[in-house]
């Protein structure tokens, strides 16, 4: 029950955020879009830095451009489906599950996303 | 040694647990018993357990062969037929094969024989993962430390320290969630603060 009304309020919110990131650029100077948190108070990108500017482009069909705001974004959503699919789908294919779900994956995950933050910052992309 | 660790044991078609090692200790388990914890694939003998040694009587060949041989025929009474021969001594090599099929069924016959096996706790990987990219904050990279936990302890069978540490990546990633939207318009009055 909670579950389901968790599942029905997420799916609500990325129906409005994907109308507003289509319809609205936030690379135009001048808009509201709050401009990423870590950046404004560190100096420093985060590993989501570039990801409205990303979506932007993706609902647009421009890749390229999405690659060239935050890559990570584009590694991250087939990642996402995969893990939303895994737990949607647990009783009917618990090996698929327990094979993403296996400690040396989650770590290279991790190592992966630490590895974009810091080095993002580094070589600047 | 760690004493959360909980396992099932099947003896001689019978099945208990979850019991700790404590617990173990104090049941008449012979080496003749299977073994199933969290994280194991499948059951196995508890002679192939090495934290388990010492907690199971090492029965004399000729007694563990009687409720051996008789443990299979009554178990398959209900079954159509009795595919043994149980005239026969059996040989030690032979009891094991013939109580294999029972002892390790597919896992969806396990869940079904034990309703309260346990699985592992979410690893909330998708919320982790999206509070990283989405939020700005470092708190998602916490979360995913945490879920990564969650499978380590589970394949440990420390079902106890799992849940724990799903339940703290699930904190962190509301964390991360309600410190990105909370923080943001802030972030936004800076920013203009700062162009003017």
């Amino acid at each position: 029950m909670r579950k389901t009304l968790i599942i029905i309020i997420a799916m609500a919110a990325a129906i409005v955020a994907v109308a507003i990131y289509f319809f609205y650029d936030p690379s135009q100077p001048g808009t509201w879009f709050p401009r990423c948190t870590f950046l404004t108070l560190t100096g420093y990108k985060c590993a989501g830095c570039g990801s409205q500017r990303a979506i932007h482009a993706l609902l647009h069909g421009d890749v390229t451009s999405a690659l060239h705001y935050n890559a990570a974004l584009l590694v991250a959503l087939p990642l996402v489906a995969a893990y939303g699919i895994a737990e949607w789908k647990r009783e009917a294919w618990p090996r698929f599950y327990l094979a993403i779900n296996r400690p040396w994956v989650l770590i290279s995950i991790l190592v992966g996303i630490i590895a974009w933050w810091i080095g993002r910052n580094i070589v600047d992309i | 040694m760690n004493e959360n660790i909980q396992y099932w044991i099947n003896q001689d078609g019978v099945q208990a647990g979850p019991v700790t090692r404590e617990q173990l200790k104090d049941m008449a388990v012979t080496d003749a018993a299977y073994v199933w914890r969290a994280g194991m694939e499948d059951w196995c003998r508890i002679t192939e357990m090495p934290e388990l040694a010492g907690l199971y009587s090492t029965a004399p060949a000729d007694e563990a062969q009687q409720p051996q041989a008789e443990a299979p025929a009554q178990a398959q009474t209900d079954d159509e037929v009795v595919t043994g021969t149980p005239v026969i001594p059996p040989i030690p090599q032979q009891p094991a094969a013939r109580v294999q099929p029972q002892m390790q069924p597919q896992p969806q016959m396990a869940a079904q024989q034990v309703t309260e096996q346990p699985k592992c706790p979410p690893t909330n990987l998708v919320w982790a993962i999206l509070s990283t990219i989405l939020c700005c904050l470092p708190l998602g990279v916490v979360a995913i430390v945490y879920s990564t936990k969650v499978t380590q302890k589970y394949q440990q069978g420390d079902l106890a320290a799992a849940e724990h540490y799903s339940e703290v990546s699930a904190w962190w990633c509301i964390g991360s969630i309600i410190g990105g939207i909370v923080l943001s318009p802030f972030v936004s009055l800076i920013q203009m603060a700062m162009m003017q």
